[in-house]
């Protein structure tokens, strides 16, 4: 009976035992402007006493591809290899958080082996404040302003501003050429709710940052308490 | 004792313990857990969302299309990161349907996707309502709830 029990839990300890060792789980990157894939490697060592074998490396979102580099799944003591990620940036920007789940031999669905995670600071091109110009229903209809500013060093200039709805007029004005740009709105009148957005092209040398959009909206006021009543 | 012996001893007690478990602590919890200490900034509970609005919030589906497709939300409205996709159309889209404010709440594939945080922070820059979250647990703590339930929302 001793015997039997000992073997279980030696073959017990022996599934939870260790798995690859990364030197870095976490790593830093800066993208640039004219990325958009961001690759990084994860070396990894087996550090145990048993083969182990990778069941899984499985991306948090689809954005990010990620694999053994050479398809190897099965590490002898001592060998090494690296987990390649591949991180499609698409819209995202500012700073961001991706992870990829390693799964080796018999981890359960929710608990990998080893979680790799990828800090990626994208550079912010173009920033409009606020982005979403507003009159309350009723309102005075007097103009607000929208304004943009390049946050890049090479300068952007904006070629054209369209609007989607005729009842928002608008004027564009050149504060630094290349730099800083005001956009101001003046609703025809605020008696409905409405809504217009606002086309920004540029001459951007990225063309997924090359459009950019803003709102103009005109709607009932909003409580400043906007959570219902519970029952 | 034999070996077969053993293994119905060990079995036995496994059981019984297992069958004491569930009486006193109950059936395993099948739903995502959730609470303040799991939560990081911006996102909410699942739990939250019923009990604050019911669950009448503008859901948006931070998933691939074709996830967003199979089972998305009822009324969920689709802005993913994917670079193949036309990111202004989904602002755009999301800003016509908050024109009279509302909560929104986004979900994503899993809970630690991320993807749905972007996208709130990115439907907070509209400044078009007061309460935006990213839920916990993404579409695993829907799927828990039972509350994807197939929609095919034309895109």
């Amino acid at each position: 009976m001793r015997r039997l029990l000992l073997s279980w839990l030696g073959l017990v300890s022996l599934g939870f035992g260790g798995g690859l060792t990364f030197p870095e789980t976490t790593k830093q990157l800066k993208a640039t402007l004219e990325d958009s894939i961001v690759t990084t490697d994860f070396a990894f060592t087996n550090k145990t006493a048993k083969v182990i074998e990778i069941k899984q490396v499985q991306p948090s979102c689809s954005c990010i591809s990620a694999g053994v580099e050479g398809g190897k799944l099965r590490y002898a003591p001592g060998e090494s290899g690296v987990i390649r990620t591949k991180f499609d940036m698409g819209a995202s920007t500012g700073d961001v958080e991706k992870q990829v789940a390693v799964f080796v031999d018999d981890d359960k669905e929710t608990s990998p082996s080893a979680t790799l995670k990828l800090d990626v600071h994208i550079p912010v091109v173009f920033n409009i404040e606020p982005k979403t110009a507003k009159w309350d229903t009723g309102s005075d209809p007097a103009p607000k302003t929208l304004t943009f500013t390049v946050e890049g060093a090479d300068p952007i200039h904006v070629k054209q501003v369209t609007c989607s709805n005729p009842a928002f007029k608008f004027e564009l004005k050149t504060v630094e050429d290349g730099r800083r740009y005001e956009l101001t709105i003046t609703p025809s009148d605020t008696k409905a709710t409405s809504i217009g957005a606002f086309r920004i092209d540029t001459d951007c040398k990225i063309e997924r940052h090359r459009a950019q959009q803003a709102y103009a909206v005109i709607r009932p006021p909003v409580n400043s308490d906007s959570t219902p009543k519970k029952k | 004792m034999t070996i077969g012996t053993q293994l119905l001893t060990i079995a036995c007690i496994s059981a019984l313990a297992a069958s004491a478990t569930f009486r006193i602590i109950g059936p395993p919890e099948r739903g995502v857990p959730c609470g303040p200490e799991l939560l990081q900034e911006h996102e909410i509970c699942l739990a939250q969302v019923m009990e604050r609005w019911q669950g009448k919030v503008l859901w948006i589906d931070a998933r691939p299309r074709a996830e967003w497709q199979a089972d998305g939300m009822p009324g969920s409205i689709l802005w993913n990161l994917d670079a193949r996709e036309d990111a202004n159309a989904f602002e755009q889209d999301a800003a016509a349907h908050l024109i009279e404010g509302g909560p929104v709440v986004v979900y994503c594939s899993e809970g630690s996707c991320g993807v749905s945080r972007e996208v709130a922070e990115k439907v907070r820059k509209l400044e078009l309502s007061q309460d935006v979250y990213a839920l916990h647990g993404g579409v695993g703590a829907l799927r828990a709830a039972g509350m994807l339930t197939g929609s095919r929302i034309t895109p």
